[in-house]
């Protein structure tokens, strides 16, 4: 029987799943698998088993994703564990694709491998994920790098360290894995598609997030074709470098999963209510490190040693809570008991850059450093008669994704599309162009936004008070 | 210098005051960040060296208005680094009282050195013939003795439909430029 176009897509489809089960045959099966939320099934190698037995890697249970957005989304509970794995099995099934297509492109060797990077890319997270990040490169003594001081990559650099030097995960790798796995979630110099897998700007990491968050958080905007687009997954190569890239085929089901980035970040990732709730704990946790808790100073001052290590790789977001509730009578323990009972601090000003009209000030915003920061949070807290220490001034970047972050980057300028004769297109297609996905974020208003949080009890009644006290807070923010 | 600082500068260095193309700014970044040893999250792409970190600082430099962005659409895809889409960005009032500030800054001179440096190059305003430089300079691993066999290897490779004249023209600017 003739098979119509609708058939045939269908077929397709079974087909890319009978391709994920016949060339598993790389990996010792012994009908190890768990059963995951998002994808099902997931079978799982000698190795992997090990590595996920490690108390290092079962440490990521107690880690959530999206750290106390369940303040906002109940549901949103789930782990760095189970995002780790569902990382794995995307990036073990975009291998199989790969070498179904073309089966010299990839080694069996190069798949285990591939997979064990995607397993391990966030085994250096810590309690309450991006805010650890956070915490790490401000606490941190400076990482040096070919000679130069890069303070801001020590997040980057505990994750290595860990891989490198955690006895478990060391026990289980090989020396060519070990440097596999740090190449693949460390080096950026040498473009190489095993890479891009792993951690690009349309990674296996991407794919298995939108998903997984979108899931729990209990909203549909993550959703996407997954099946299509591992399908369009090709692999461009020259003699220097190789890229993940992606058949023109498959654009509709990119510009699909570009626009679930976008609205995820819009309605999750920066919700406001997440917003306030990271920078309470950022707050706590300085605030609990200048009242002399030297648990939480050895927790974030990175130094480079094995010792360091040791001690981190005990933490997660349950202990962080623990001991800053019992934490002795004081600010911290304020703020900590107000996130556990959803207290929150109430955002009382807010003043998109955009809208300010002296171009100094602006750049003052725009630039603004700690004593800037301290010095408005004091004149903001007089006002309002509180301490200094309960005002918050945090500075948001709210723009088109697409073109985002370097942590949080997908950006169609650098995602590599291919015709059926391996030439390289550069354009979205028209529709995308109409839903300006493909345009810069400068169409789009509030790119750069501060905001100020504050305990106010009843802010809501205070609903004519509440204009004047924005007023203050706009006035003060300005001034020089 | 900050980042968006540079780009405010290299942007006040054009002639009329504005740069066409979002490629150019990248390319003419990457140089810069080159001669002066700053890093700029820089990274390997197909079109040559990109940095999100840039695209990013030039989108919020239009976003808070410091600079104002013009868009021409191309119905035909130019020839190798072809933009479907070309922006020009020029500087606003606010951007003009930005620029007073940051020549008083310590390092504005260096940067401006720099900057002239560059722009007094005959390629410094061909954002394909810079692109061509910025992808050998980064793949030959920055060596500054390219061949032409290299250039000629790489167009092969990348489809670059590229003249004798043109790969001459290459050779020069990374052979001056950096010397």
């Amino acid at each position: 029987m003739r098979a119509s176009k609708g058939n045939k897509n269908h077929l397709r489809t079974r087909l890319t799943r009978n391709e994920s089960e016949s060339k598993s045959n790389w990996m010792a099966i012994e009908s190890h698998e768990i059963r995951d939320t998002v994808h099902g099934l997931v079978k799982l190698s000698k190795k992997e088993i090990a590595i996920i037995n490690t108390g290092t890697f079962q440490r990521l249970r107690r880690i959530r994703q999206l750290a106390m957005a369940f303040l906002v989304y109940p549901g949103a509970l789930h782990t760095r564990f189970d995002h780790s794995i569902g990382v794995m099995h995307i990036a073990g099934r975009i291998c199989d694709r790969l070498r179904h297509l073309e089966p010299k492109s990839i080694t069996d060797e190069d798949v285990e491998r591939i997979r064990l990077a995607a397993l391990l890319h966030d085994i250096g997270h810590g309690p309450f994920s991006h805010v650890s990040e956070y915490l790490l490169d401000r606490y941190g003594r400076s990482v040096t790098r070919n000679g130069k001081s890069v303070r801001d990559k020590i997040h980057e650099k505990v994750t290595v360290d860990i891989i490198e030097n955690d006895p478990e995960i060391e026990k289980n790798l090989s020396d060519g894995e070990r440097t596999f796995v740090v190449k693949m979630i460390q080096g950026k110099e040498t473009r190489d598609f095993r890479r891009d897998i792993v951690s690009s700007d349309l990674d296996a990491d991407k794919m298995d997030y939108l998903l997984r968050d979108s899931y729990f958080a209990g909203v549909q905007y993550g959703k996407y074709d997954l099946e299509k687009i591992i399908e369009s997954f090709r692999v461009w190569k020259s003699k220097n470098e190789s890229y993940l890239a992606m058949s023109d085929e498959g654009i509709y089901a990119l510009e699909q999963l570009l626009l679930a980035k976008r609205h995820m970040t819009q309605q999750v990732y920066r919700h406001r209510i997440r917003s306030i709730s990271d920078a309470m704990i950022v707050r706590g946790i300085q605030l609990a490190i200048r009242e002399g808790n030297e648990e939480l100073k050895k927790l974030y001052q990175y130094d480079e040693t094995p010792e360091f290590i040791k001690n981190y790789t005990e933490y997660h977001d349950e202990r962080l809570i623990d001991i800053l509730k019992k934490c002795k009578e004081g600010k911290a323990r304020n703020i900590f008991e107000r996130l556990y009972e959803r207290k929150l601090f109430k955002m009382i000003g807010e003043l998109p850059l955009k809208d300010v009209d002296d171009a100094i000030a602006k750049k003052r915003l725009l630039q603004m450093n700690d004593d800037q920061k301290l010095q408005w949070e004091t004149e903001i807290a007089d006002h309002l008669k509180i301490n200094s220490d309960y005002v918050i001034v945090e500075k948001l970047q709210i723009q088109n994704p697409n073109y985002g972050s370097r942590d949080y980057n997908l950006n169609p300028e650098s995602i590599m599309i291919i015709d059926g004769k391996q030439k390289v297109l550069k354009s979205f297609s028209t529709y995308a162009d109409k839903l300006i996905l493909a345009r810069p974020p400068s169409d789009e208003s509030d790119l750069e936004i501060v905001q100020v949080y504050a305990p106010i009890k009843s802010w809501d009644a205070l609903s004519k008070e509440q204009s004047k006290i924005r007023d203050e807070v706009r006035k003060i923010l300005l001034q020089s | 210098m900050r980042v968006h600082d540079l780009i405010l500068l290299v942007i006040s260095k054009e002639e009329g005051r504005s740069l066409r193309g979002r490629t150019l700014l990248q390319k003419k970044l990457y140089f810069l960040s080159k001669l002066k040893r700053g890093d700029f999250g820089f990274r390997p792409h197909y079109y040559g060296p990109y940095s999100s970190w840039v695209a990013e600082n030039l989108d919020t430099l239009v976003g808070i208005g410091f600079l104002k962005e013009m868009t021409e659409t191309f119905p035909a895809r130019e020839k190798i680094f072809g933009e479907v889409r070309r922006h020009t960005y020029s500087l606003t009032d606010h951007g003009e009282t930005i620029i007073h500030e940051i020549e008083k800054e310590k390092s504005y001179e260096e940067w401006k050195e720099a900057i002239e440096r560059l722009n007094a190059q005959p390629l410094a305003g061909d954002f394909n013939k810079l692109s061509i430089a910025a992808k050998i300079h980064y793949i030959t691993s920055e060596k500054e003795n390219v061949t032409p066999e290299q250039i000629r290897d790489a167009a092969k490779q990348y489809n670059w439909d590229i003249t004798d004249s043109d790969i001459g023209e290459v050779i020069k600017f990374l052979g001056e430029f950096f010397v």
